[in-house]
């Protein structure tokens, strides 16, 4: 096996559990889960060499794992049976179990409570990943808790 | 209100990950490195396979819990000239339907890449090349659950590899078998460098007998060295959802025979047609001559690669008949055409073998002795029979045979072949170990197909 294959494979192990839980929170089902991590770690090296900044693999592949979870939403949900379509009323974050609660937030501030307090991302890679200025996941990450009725620590 | 405990309680059952996350990065890797490589691959195994496509040998016996598996449902039969081609398959494939194993073990210099996986929810179709010093030689294989049971499925293979090159392990899962989330793949692959196929010693000898082969019994892993893998595949089991079922719900009569056509299933890899027989038949259908069109003008055929057709469990009759699939062809209506059966007279169904006397009870029409020999207490016996269609053959008998007590065994190899360029008849040579009887029966399975005067058709969709 080469250097590069077993680089890859290192910082990959590095963080899987991390990836998969983001998934599995995301996508709610644990195959779908898998295929969403398999897939981006195939993303991830078969476009390895855009990585300019290795230092920034974790916050890369999380990105294309995010992009691959919306993809793989959106693609269910085109098939999902119109009698399973849920009903756009009010939501009560309060009254609804913590992890259906998370997962009728809109989703920009879903991926920040996955991402920050399940996954254990700090601010800046949070950021990084995003996009985002810090400032903006702040905001939005304490909307988000407020919203979920939690009180956990914003730093 | 604070939801704090919630929150703890539901990051703890988040720890828990799947055993198959260890292998998303190598299987990413070898995915990569095959992607470009796959839809070549999967185009070259008929040419590849065609070299050695007399040459097929049912494992019986080798492996007791395969043996065990196949006694109770199989029935296996038209075994072509090359596994690999198989228009079903082939179309999957087209369709992306495949899923990319990639994984490989190092044993020495032995290499074993298990590389693809063709599933639904009939049929399983395991594809694996073999790296070494040698250019070819045998292999031995286990397909079990993660429980180490045998499935209760049809299984079907060849034994030869050549290095480099995919071999196909393929398993029909029965309608009662529950679908898998693990198989064991574990395989033995025999290092010999003396190994000869038959090609190399057709060529060096000038023999032209299919009994040349090297057979389990006799040469299969008395020489070189063995090496072990084993293999957890995970079948992904969103393509198990992909079935289509046509319901038919029709009795149907043909030379005296009453038949009741339920259903057909239509899956990515294969279709099946279900039957059911009305007790008063005086004989088994061994095999219809059907097959499906659509408005279109496609035509689905039966199978000719592999499992042909499923039995019931403790029975004689075919539970269904294997087609080629339409699950990929978007089609308008489909019309079945019936035009020939294969017929075995009830009384007529088992045959006692006397091997003093050289004689075998009830065989049909077509059948004859070629050779039959005792030595050293291993009994072989070789039958030959007409084809229906050149370049295709059918089982003879039962890979279950009876002693004079009723009691059933296996023989321990069968191995079907052409002889030179003669292509409308075909040999079946079988081998029992430590034979120590004068007369055995076995079971028909054979008989030459019978066209139909007016083609029966059914328009089912």
């Amino acid at each position: 096996m080469k250097l590069q294959e077993e680089k890859f494979i290192t910082e990959f192990d590095n963080i899987k559990q991390q990836l998969y839980r983001f998934a599995y929170l995301y996508l709610k089902s644990d195959t779908s889960a898998l295929e969403a991590v398999d897939e981006s770690v195939y993303l991830a090296y078969i476009n390895i060499k855009k990585l300019r900044h290795p230092e920034y693999f974790k916050t890369w592949i999380t990105r294309i794992l995010i992009n691959v979870c919306k993809k793989e939403l959106s693609r269910s949900k085109r098939m999902m049976p119109i009698e399973n379509l849920p009903e756009q009323s009010h939501v009560g974050f309060d009254s609804l179990p913590l992890k259906d609660a998370i997962d009728k937030l809109p989703v920009e501030l879903k991926i920040i409570i996955n991402l920050r307090y399940f996954n254990d991302y700090t601010l800046v890679e949070t950021a990084e990943i995003l996009k985002l200025p810090q400032g903006t996941v702040a905001t939005r990450q304490r909307k988000a808790l407020s919203l979920l009725k939690l009180e956990l620590e914003e730093d | 209100m604070n939801r704090n405990n919630e929150f703890i309680k539901l990051k703890q059952d988040l720890e828990q990950v799947p055993l198959e996350l260890e292998y998303s990065a190598t299987k990413a890797i070898a995915k990569a490195k095959r992607k470009k490589r796959a839809s070549i691959l999967w185009k070259t195994p008929m040419v590849s396979f065609c070299s050695m496509a007399i040459i097929f040998v049912l494992l019986v016996n080798l492996f007791p819990a395969v043996a065990l598996a196949m006694s109770n449902v199989p029935i296996l039969k038209n075994l072509v000239s090359a596994v690999a081609f198989d228009p079903s398959l082939k179309l999957a494939v087209e369709n992306d339907y495949y899923q990319i194993i990639g994984e490989s073990q190092t044993k020495e210099d032995v290499t074993v890449n298990v590389e693809y996986l063709i599933f639904d929810a009939g049929h399983m179709s395991l594809f694996f090349s073999v790296d070494a010093p040698v250019k070819s030689g045998l292999w031995k294989y286990d397909l079990t659950d993660s429980g180490e049971t045998p499935f209760t499925a049809a299984v079907f293979t060849n034994n030869l590899y050549k290095v480099g090159e995919l071999e196909e392990v393929q398993m029909d899962f029965v309608e009662t078998e529950k679908i898998p989330e693990k198989i064991v793949f574990t395989v033995t692959i025999n290092k010999d460098e003396q190994f000869q196929t038959q090609k190399d010693t057709t060529s060096e000898d000038n023999a032209t007998n299919g009994t040349n082969i090297p057979t389990p019994s006799t040469s299969l892993f008395k020489s070189g060295t063995d090496y072990t893998f084993r293999f957890v595949v995970y079948p992904n089991q969103k393509f198990t959802q992909k079935i289509k079922s046509i319901p038919i719900s029709q009795w149907i009569e043909i030379k005296n025979q009453k038949i009741y056509l339920e259903r057909l299933d239509i899956f990515p890899t294969h279709s099946r047609l279900y039957l059911k027989y009305d007790d008063t038949n005086s004989a088994i259908i061994n095999g219809m001559d059907i097959y499906f069109k659509d408005k279109q003008g496609n035509v689905y055929v039966p199978k000719k690669n592999g499992v042909t057709a499923i039995g019931y469990e403790n029975s004689n009759d075919i539970r269904c008949l294997n087609f080629e699939s339409s699950f990929f062809k978007d089609f308008d209506q489909l019309t079945m055409l019936i035009n020939g059966i294969s017929l075995t007279e009830k009384d007529k169904l088992y045959g006692e073998i006397d091997t003093e006397q050289k004689t075998i009870e009830n065989m049909p029409p077509g059948v004859f002795i070629d050779k039959m020999e005792l030595n050293d207490s291993t009994l072989s016996f070789t039958l030959g029979a007409p084809t229906d269609t050149p370049d295709k053959y059918s089982e003879l008998i039962s890979s279950l045979y009876y002693d004079i007590n009723g009691n059933t065994y296996n023989f321990n190899s069968s191995i079907t072949s052409f002889r030179e360029s003669n292509v409308s008849i075909f040999y079946s040579e079988y081998k029992i170990n430590n034979y120590q009887d004068k007369k055995f029966k076995i079971q028909w399975i054979y008989s030459l197909e019978q066209t139909l005067e007016d083609p029966i058709i059914i328009n089912i969709k």
